[in-house]
């Protein structure tokens, strides 16, 4: 085993990972603030990446339905629409779903189960009009952009070097955002929703943004997964459970968390491959989830909070 | 365990209602097939198949004079959907036979609940070994894998000469692409050539980087691919980008023109075996080429043809119950119907479908294997745009 080699899992690890984080961002983003797991994302990561497809391609359907927009986007601006519109999306799910059930004081168990039953009605809308087959971007969609790009020994994939960019600079823009009057009142929302009311903060505001950027984060991140990979109604569901893992790894909440999480999960995973299937062909890659998320197990009995989370201080 | 009592259970309260049922017209079909889910990408194929049968079927006289109806149930990409989608079949429609469902691994869940209800059940894209000893009431019109993976991989060994290294990447985590995978294994160990490296996958995997890059490091100078689909595209995809030049022989689950926009140019050279050709001479795969072509503007899948050749077996098989018993089906008594059927549907002898003349024997202690003559081996080509290709017969 060269040291290229292990540089090259290191890279493929790094690279997936972004994805991971990319993905936690938003889930991590909506707990953070309201104590809730959100399991439309997965659903929204998928009509932000149909809805850029649609934009660019001027096409709508597949399935049940063929529209011509009569329009054809560049990327830069169908990226934009599609994820302010998945913003908007996440706007309407905080409406539907999360407030009637905050109001009714409804278990978050509730929200929860409610959570996932919007996100199938979702896929199977997806489903619905553009069918089951997977769609592509267009090979242009990049526009002069190799594929590959080689540093050094290490190959990497050009869409993921980009998805690894937009995950470090939306990690960047949420903090500045956290520096800002508006952030700060935010994560005093988080903190305390009574005192933050009493200090004049406009709590179900608040929420409303947060859910904004959820959706928007959503939105670009399926667009650039899409981009990597291809897009199928279904493909958000895939990253629903590593999403999990990954901000209970990064430490539930926390926003740096589920970027350091997202990382960490994606090299454990390249790594139990990379090491084991060049001995043993198979091992590695079969008992990839087992040994990932032993890890996180392990992890988590010595670091409850997770990698950067806070320690919960009981105060009695 | 579990599942042997709930096939017992479903069984037991089917009974009395289709002892005093009797079938009504038009003749209804069951089609258990993956709508949603996952699988929905080969299931819609399925789904065509059966549909174009029912036209076909009924703008040829029907079953002696009587027409047929294909009843769709939705079986999702799970072994439950799958059970819930066979007992409404058998209880609430009341089917004379099912066609589905989609996966071997769902056939491996659900048949069982049909072979206690003595429902015939045809597979039409079940080939994993192991079908047809479900049990008495399973057959299938899905050549299994063992029979034609080695003429590909023969196919391909003589037009590069020189290969000796060999990877594999396979979905573990679905029945049908495990067990295509040890066919293979178990061809490439005959013909001689040196397993460098195994990969495994899952379902709905869309990131193969790590694998690739260890399968890479052994320096195969061929790869044998079992997935899905889409997966298998997505994989074929970031191999040549990660500069493989090699061969690459697909498994069944490659055998599809749903994989074109996934892989776009890089789907170009992929060997594949099949069991049907749309090119194949005969009347009924004309029909079928010329309705489907009609309707989708391509040629015609082999996921399509083999759902459209089990709605046929049945109705050929229900004209033959017809003519023995020298009365209509309709007003039959259903239960006793389908033991019928099933017995008609495994004597089936040279009966030309669009996959050629077919032949269903029964195999000891179990139900219906098929005998099918024409295997084929396919290169796909893409157009200069990447956007669609052909599958082009080399053998």
């Amino acid at each position: 085993m060269t040291a290229g080699y292990l540089l090259q899992q290191l890279a493929n690890g790094l690279s997936n990972g972004a994805v991971y984080a990319i993905f936690a961002l938003g889930y991590t983003l909506v707990f953070s603030i309201l104590d809730i797991l959100n399991f439309t994302q997965g659903a929204v990561f998928a009509v932000g990446a149909y809805l850029t497809y649609s934009l660019m391609t001027g096409h709508i359907g597949g399935g049940q339905l063929h529209l011509h927009l009569g329009l054809r986007l560049p990327l830069w601006l169908a990226f934009t629409a599609g994820a302010l519109i998945s913003g908007l999306l996440g706007v309407a799910i905080e409406f539907l779903v999360f407030r009637p059930l905050r109001r009714r004081r409804a278990d978050p168990l509730l929200a929860l189960v409610a959570s996932i039953g919007l996100a199938t009605l979702l896929v199977n809308a997806l489903q619905l009009i553009y069918g089951a087959q997977n769609h592509n971007f267009p090979f242009h969609a990049l526009g002069s952009l190799p594929p590959v790009v080689y540093l050094g020994p290490v190959i990497v994939r050009s869409i993921q070097l980009i998805i690894l960019g937009v995950t470090l600079l939306a990690l960047a823009a949420l903090w500045l955002f956290s520096r800002s009057r508006y952030g700060k009142a935010l994560f005093a929302v988080a903190e305390n929703p009574a005192v933050a009311s009493l200090l004049g903060i406009s709590v179900s505001r608040y929420i409303v943004w947060t859910f904004f950027l959820s959706g928007l984060l959503g939105g670009i991140a399926g667009t650039l997964v899409g981009l990597s990979y291809s897009i199928s109604p279904y493909f958000g569901q895939n990253y629903g459970l590593i999403g999990l893992a990954v901000i209970v790894l990064g430490g539930l909440g926390d926003i740096p968390g589920a970027v350091v999480g997202g990382l960490v999960m994606g090299v454990i995973e390249a790594l139990t491959v990379g090491v084991l299937d060049f001995y043993i062909s198979g091992v590695g890659s079969g008992y990839q989830d087992a040994i990932s998320f032993g890890i996180l197990l392990l992890v988590l009995l010595f670091r409850p909070q997770g990698l950067l989370g806070r320690k919960l201080v009981q105060r009695v | 365990m579990k599942l042997e009592r709930i096939a017992l259970l479903t069984a037991l309260l089917a009974l009395p209602a289709a002892l005093a049922q009797t079938v009504s017209s038009p003749i209804p079909i069951g089609a258990a097939l993956a709508e949603t889910s996952n699988v929905a990408l080969l299931g819609q194929e399925e789904v065509v198949g059966v549909k174009l049968a029912q036209s076909y079927v009924n703008s040829h006289g029907g079953v002696d004079g009587t027409p047929i109806k294909v009843i769709l149930e939705d079986t999702g990409g799970n072994v439950t959907g799958a059970i819930n989608a066979f007992q409404l079949l058998m209880n609430k429609d009341h089917v004379v036979g099912i066609v589905g469902p989609t996966l071997s691994q769902q056939a491996f869940g659900a048949d069982p609940i049909a072979v206690q209800a003595k429902v015939p059940v045809i597979g039409p894209s079940d080939t994993a070994n192991g079908i047809p000893e479900i049990g008495p009431y399973v057959s299938r019109v899905s050549a299994p894998v063992s029979a034609y993976a080695p003429d590909a991989l023969k196919a391909v060994l003589s037009f590069h000469k020189g290969i000796t290294r060999v990877a594999q990447f396979y979905a573990e985590n679905d029945a049908f692409s495990k067990s295509e995978a040890g066919t293979f294994r178990q061809a490439f160990k005959k013909v001689g050539l040196n397993l460098v490296d195994v990969e495994k996958t899952k379902t709905g995997q869309s990131n193969f980087t790590s694998q690739i890059t260890t399968a890479l490091a052994k320096h195969p100078q061929l790869i044998e691919i079992s997935t899905l689909a889409a997966d298998g595209a997505n994989l074929v995809k970031q191999l040549r980008q990660f500069g493989y030049t090699g061969q690459i022989i697909g498994g069944n689950g490659l055998n599809t023109p749903a994989i074109f926009p996934v892989c776009q140019k890089y789907c170009g050279g992929i060997y594949i075996a099949e069991a049907y050709s749309p090119s194949l001479k005969n009347a009924v795969n004309s029909w079928l080429g010329q309705h489907y072509r009609a309707q989708y503007h391509a040629a015609v899948p082999q996921l399509t043809a083999q759902a459209f050749t089990g709605v046929l077996v049945f109705a050929n098989a229900l004209s033959r119950v017809a003519a023995s018993a020298h009365q209509k089906i309709v007003g039959m008594n259903l239960a006793a119907l389908r033991v019928k059927l099933n017995q008609a549907v495994q004597t089936t002898t040279n009966f030309v479908t669009p996959l050629g003349a077919i032949s269903i024997y029964k195999v000891p202690n179990g139900g219906g294997e098929l005998n099918q003559k024409d295997f084929y081996v396919a290169q796909i080509h893409m157009n200069s745009s990447g956007k669609s290709g052909s599958f082009v017969y080399v053998k």
